[in-house]
């Protein structure tokens, strides 16, 4: 079976906790990164998820990237089990894609937790277009009830406690840097 | 009560935790690994705690302010302070702030430099040029081997050019494929390879252009190695084109300085990048930790001036609480030092002012005692007592003197003697006589004084003493003998009553019956002519013992002590019963009435007053024997003093008046100008008028006769109330004291 599931709403129930630093500046993100498409497979006892995520960096990032500030994006898929006050997570995968720019080569290295060595890419569109790329992403399937509604909850975000020491004061505070899909969530019939 | 928002250990708890998360924050912005997350909570308790300071030291100098504006003791002193420290303060630290950015600025900047950056530069184009030498080498041999491999038949053959190739070249794989990305043969370095490297779709679509790729890729972090894909053109039609890829690792040395150059570039870049945000980040922190500072030198300060002001405050406000007259105030011994002492020395003399203030009352509470002993003694005095300065101010009196007066003397001021005078006219004399012997300075003087006061006529004996001491003074002493002198007079009357019925009437009845026996014994044996001379003789001696009799019991009657039988009297109804006695028809005398309509009743013996009335018209009339058109006036009047109603009767005839040689002497007994008449007419009437508490007096009148006035108070000396309800009486008083003796 596979099918392809659009988003239910781009920012529903947020799994985790309201994080404090929300509150300072969840008004200035900019929604750079998105999920455009989920593709869910089922393999026997597991499920099989591809993703594909819209990522754009905002020029203050790129420009950081073509100045060899390696940056680290996030793409968290979840499977969690819908409750009344709070979601139950189930199952999870964290892929970790790191990009850079080598100055010698003139290439964008990107090196992905979910791949073997590293790729060259001529331009950054095209090494985002490889991080947004997820295919194959294995999570437990949940068990056959009745009364439970399962979601999947796939987020992409830039790790700014990855980015070196002297920039981090400036990426917590500005926008620019706050580059996050936010979760949407789709629900799955098991 | 000046107190802080906040109490020393919270302070210093706040100031702990700022300072905390100070410190964190400062170390995750530049190295500890310490997630956003933390970094915004403890940037966001930084700030709050930033405003949480601020608002509780505007909060604080809101209150102090305040304080100021209200006077609020020690607020100025504690503004003072606060002021001077916040300036100690604020200055160094704006100072070592802007100094401070300024170095970090020019620090920051001092580590980048324009020929670092062109060198490294340099650098860069430097390995780049050397790799596309190198490229090229690789393409150029590449080419050759391309040629070959177009000009070989079969497979064996190919796999044969690929192995020269790769040998020759010292490349670790070559490849062959086709434009789509079929590899066609392949040689490796490695046998134990199976599928070789095949490039990427992008490298694809190059050679299906017909371009070169030529490219250095890093296989690891620390190895690098060059692809290099070139376009093999068939030699004849229907021959498919094919690409050929070699890939070679970069020669150790080479890889080693590419590397080194490629980890500096992007260093250097990343720095150079980093160069804002970083001056950023540690110009935040400094910022932060200056603000933090600041403000907590600034509530350090606000505390300091409070604890420093507060003993000063307490001094004042308990200097205060003293200039109000609280001496028990006791302040708080905080502190040892001179502060301290300052605190000790107030609270001992404090103490010492209370005690003395207790002495003093304890004092003044016994010289009252003493005064309400000597005030109750004096009140208790039958005598009346007035005491004076030396320049004749009244300074004490007691209730008696007012009794005795009928003077209120007023109380608080002292008023002199004068003034006093001047307005209780009826007492003038008494105070006359106590002023002139005091401007003589006498010692001690006594007189007798005869005032005519609200009840009528006083006598007073009135003594002097002058007072010892520096303030001098006198204090007089006086008693009314009115009732005394009365007493006596009727006591000598009516001894000299019953000695007159003892020594002269007693003889007067033996006399008249021996006069009797001789003219009856005498009778028959005297010849008629001597019987006629001893019946003139005995009949004479026995009229004269008749008229001595008379003139006796006259006397006795005058002189005896009467009682009074007090009522409502009213005197103009009794002037005219009396006047009506006396009318005859065929006397020429006119009685004339002028009475005042208004006149209240009093309290008086209406029958003693009928015979005073009498005793007047019977002189009147007799005065008028001789007048032409005789005319007898009889007038009534109220008069109204200050707190006394008299009653004045007066009766006036038209006659030739009283000689002046005995008007002095014509109310005294046997006194008259009369040719008949017991002479005690008039002494009856002085009599009956001074029993009733009243006064008169009679003069001649200028045009014709004399006229005798007689005033009696409305209310008789002693008398008690005997009809309150009743406003003609407002002073009745019933003469009980006065009967008694009379009794």
């Amino acid at each position: 079976m596979r099918k392809g599931l659009a988003p239910k709403s781009a920012s529903s129930r947020v799994l985790l906790p309201a994080l404090l630093l929300l509150l300072v500046s969840a008004a200035a993100v900019r929604a750079e990164f998105s999920v455009r498409k989920v593709e869910v497979e089922n393999d026997r006892d597991r499920l099989l998820i591809s993703a594909d995520m819209e990522l754009g960096l905002t020029a203050e990032v790129e420009a950081a990237v073509n100045n060899g500030v390696p940056i680290v994006l996030l793409t968290r898929i979840a499977l969690v089990r819908d409750g009344l006050f709070w979601n139950h997570e189930i199952d999870q995968v964290t892929t970790r894609a790191r990009l850079r720019y080598h100055a010698l080569s003139d290439h964008y290295v990107v090196d992905t937790s979910d791949s073997e060595g590293i790729e060259m890419f001529r331009s950054v569109d095209d090494a985002l277009r490889r991080i947004g790329t997820l295919r194959g992403i294995s999570l437990a399937m949940p068990g056959p009830t009745s009364k439970p509604t399962y979601s999947l909850a796939v987020r992409s975000r830039l790790d700014i406690d990855a980015l070196p020491g002297p920039l981090r004061p400036m990426a917590f505070l500005s926008s620019d840097w706050r580059l996050d899909s936010n979760w949407t969530r789709w629900r799955i019939d098991p | 009560m000046i107190r802080p928002l906040f109490g020393p250990v919270s302070a210093i708890l706040l100031s702990l935790v700022l300072v905390l998360a100070v410190l964190l924050l400062t170390s995750s912005a530049q190295h500890a690994k310490v997630s956003a997350e933390l970094y915004s909570v403890l940037l966001i308790v930084n700030i709050l705690g930033i405003v949480l300071l601020a608002a509780l030291i505007a909060g604080n100098v809101w209150r102090l302010y305040k304080q100021v504006k209200t006077r609020t003791l020690g607020s100025r002193l504690t503004m003072r302070l606060l002021g001077v420290f916040v300036l100690l303060t604020g200055i160094p630290l704006s100072v070592v702030y802007y100094f401070s950015v300024q170095f970090l600025n020019k620090g920051v900047d001092s580590w980048f430099d324009v020929r670092v950056e062109q060198a490294i530069g340099d650098a860069l184009l430097l390995g780049r040029t050397t790799l596309e030498v190198l490229k090229q080498d690789v393409v150029d041999d590449l080419s050759e081997g391309a040629q070959n491999l177009v000009d070989a038949g079969g497979s064996l053959e190919v796999i044969r050019q690929l192995d020269e190739i790769r040998e020759r070249g010292e490349y670790s794989e070559v490849t062959l494929f086709t434009m789509t990305g079929r590899i066609v043969a392949s040689s490796s370095q490695e046998p134990q390879t199976l599928v070789p490297d095949t490039p990427d779709e992008t490298v694809l679509t190059r050679l299906q252009q017909r371009q070169i790729y030529a490219n250095l890729e890093p296989i690891s972090d620390s190895a690098q190695q060059l692809r290099i894909v070139i376009p093999v053109l068939p030699a004849g039609v229907g021959t498919p084109a094919r690409a050929l890829q070699a890939l070679k690792p970069l020669p150790l040395r080479y890889a080693n300085l590419a590397e080194r150059i490629e980890s500096a570039t992007t260093q250097y870049k990343q720095m150079v990048f980093s160069r804002g945000p970083l001056k950023f980040s540690l110009i935040l922190t400094l910022t932060l930790v200056t603000l933090i500072a600041m403000l907590l030198a600034v509530w350090a300060a606000i505390y300091v001036s409070r604890r420093l002001s507060a003993p000063l405050r307490d001094l004042a406000e308990g200097t205060q609480a003293v200039a109000r007259g609280d001496y028990h105030t006791e302040l708080p011994v905080t502190s040892s030092d001179e502060l301290g002492v300052l605190v000790k020395s107030f609270n001992e003399m404090t103490r010492r002012i209370n005690q003395a203030r207790n002495e003093a009352r304890r004092s003044h509470h016994e010289a009252e005692e003493q005064r309400t002993y000597l005030e109750t003694v004096l009140a208790h005095l039958s005598s009346g007592v007035l005491s004076f300065d030396a320049q004749g101010h009244l300074r004490t009196h007691n209730t008696t003197a007012s009794q005795i007066l009928g003077v209120k003397f007023p109380e608080g001021r002292r008023r002199s003697l004068g003034t006093i005078s001047g307005d209780h006219p009826r007492s003038e004399p008494f105070f006359s006589a106590i002023e002139e012997s005091m401007k003589q300075e006498l010692d001690e003087w006594q007189h007798p004084i005869t005032i005519f006061g609200a009840r009528g006529r006083q006598v007073l004996i009135v003594r002097g003493t002058k007072l010892p001491g520096k303030r001098g003074g006198y204090v007089v002493v006086f008693d009314d003998v009115t009732d005394l002198i009365q007493a006596q007079r009727d006591a000598a009357w009516g001894e000299v009553a019953r000695r007159l019925a003892h020594e002269i009437k007693n003889p007067l009845t033996p006399i008249q019956l021996s006069a009797e026996r001789i003219r009856r014994k005498y009778s028959q044996k005297l010849s008629p002519g001597d019987y006629e001379t001893l019946d003139r003789a005995t009949r004479t001696i026995a009229q004269q013992v008749e008229s001595m009799k008379n003139m006796v019991n006259a006397f006795s009657e005058y002189a005896q002590p009467v009682r009074m039988r007090l009522k409502r009297v009213n005197l103009n109804q009794l002037a005219q019963d009396v006047v009506e006695l006396h009318k005859r028809e065929d006397s020429p005398i006119s009685m004339i009435f002028d009475l005042d309509e208004t006149l209240p009743e009093m309290m008086a013996d209406g029958d003693r007053l009928r015979q005073v009335l009498n005793n007047l018209l019977i002189n009147a009339r007799d005065a008028l024997a001789q007048t032409p058109h005789p005319e007898i006036r009889i007038a009534t009047r109220t008069v109204v003093e200050k707190d006394a109603i008299y009653i004045r009767l007066t009766v006036t005839d038209n006659g030739p008046g009283v000689p002046s040689d005995i008007m002095e002497r014509l109310f005294e007994p046997y006194v008259s100008t009369k040719e008949k008449g017991t002479g005690l007419g008039l002494a009856i009437v002085k009599r009956i008028v001074e029993e009733h508490g009243g006064t008169l007096w009679l003069k001649n009148r200028e045009e014709a006769g004399a006229s005798v006035t007689i005033q009696l108070p409305q209310v008789i000396r002693g008398a008690g109330v005997s009809d309150a309800a009743d406003p003609g009486l407002r002073l009745r008083r019933s003469s009980a004291r006065r009967e008694e003796k009379i009794a």
